[in-house]
């Protein structure tokens, strides 16, 4: 028993007693300077670059400026965190589907439930097609649908390994040249 | 159906599927077995054919049939009905053959035992 407690304690005990010299620490901000952006935005075309967002506001101007232009108000405005995730001034919507929204509500694009100029959240275009319904409670969620799915492909997997072959069974089939094979007929 | 069923739950010997043939094939009957006749086919033209392995068995020469047939009269290939049918009829007809090859086996092997117990039971 003390031999255990002494094993598992091994690492620690190595550890407090060779203390390592060297260590790293790097940041995101050495690896991908902010400048950075700037310049790869540059690459751009004029016409391209019209319809990027700009870079992160850093003055208390720029900010109200970027709310201004997604048509939000400065307090309202949040944009993405420029560490993490750099998305220049573009705003971090919450995303909301089709089915969330008011339907009585007058759109002016009642086919997206979206009005005109307004601004969309950055993965607006995964709540297209069959993700309509994003975000809505549903009378059997999504995985207990799958769980009930598969254990229905289980079950039928389970039967066809238990239920036995019911083919007539036949003796190895005659080919000629191979053996000598008789009719059921006399001569 | 209930076949499969009889093998799951009975201890007779019954012979697998796709076997071989153990006793004399002359065993049992009255007087002597027809021979199967090979279609007068010969191996070159099967291969020139390029007629598949499994399928060079005693209707051959019917497949060949309706292998002609349909390059006769391709795309109207349903012309060649009567082809295809008199193929598919030789076939089932083999078929027929060997299950009764089949239960000979089985009722053959269900004898060797019987006589088997009488013998043991005589010794007794």
């Amino acid at each position: 028993m003390a031999a255990i407690r002494n094993c598992r304690n091994l690492s620690k005990i190595l550890s407090v007693k060779n203390k390592s010299f060297i260590n790293f620490t790097r940041t995101y901000e050495e690896l991908v300077p902010e400048s950075s952006h700037e310049f790869f935005r540059n690459d751009f075309l004029p016409s391209q670059i019209k319809y990027l967002p700009n870079l992160y506001p850093k003055t208390k101007e720029e900010w109200n400026a970027a709310a201004a232009r997604y048509g939000l108000h400065p307090d309202e405005y949040k944009p993405f965190d420029p560490v993490r995730n750099y998305n220049g001034d573009y705003p971090d919507l919450p995303l909301i589907s089709y089915e969330a929204k008011d339907p009585y509500y007058p759109w002016d694009h009642p086919s997206t439930r979206t009005n005109h100029e307004e601004a969309l959240p950055m993965d607006f275009h995964e709540l297209l097609g069959d993700r309509q319904e994003y975000g809505i409670r549903q009378p059997i969620e999504h995985g207990k649908a799958t769980l009930i799915g598969w254990s229905i492909f289980g079950v039928l997997l389970t039967l066809s390994y238990l239920i036995p072959e019911t083919n007539q069974f036949l003796l190895a089939k005659q080919y000629p040249g191979q053996g000598e094979h008789y009719t059921f007929e006399l001569k | 159906m209930g076949n499969s069923f009889q093998i799951m739950f009975s201890s007779d010997p019954f012979p697998k599927m796709d076997t071989e043939p153990t006793f004399d094939p002359m065993f049992g009957f009255k007087g002597e077995r027809k021979k199967r006749v090979m279609p007068a086919i010969s191996e070159d033209d099967l291969i020139a054919a390029k007629v598949p392995t499994d399928l060079r068995d005693y209707c051959v020469h019917k497949y060949l049939d309706y292998q002609r047939c349909y390059m006769k009269e391709f795309p109207f290939v349903t012309r060649c009905y009567d082809e295809v049918h008199h193929y598919l009829q030789c076939e089932y007809e083999d078929d027929v053959l060997r299950a009764k090859e089949y239960e000979r086996e089985r009722r053959l092997r269900l004898r060797e035992l019987r006589k088997q117990k009488a013998l043991e039971a005589a010794a007794a």
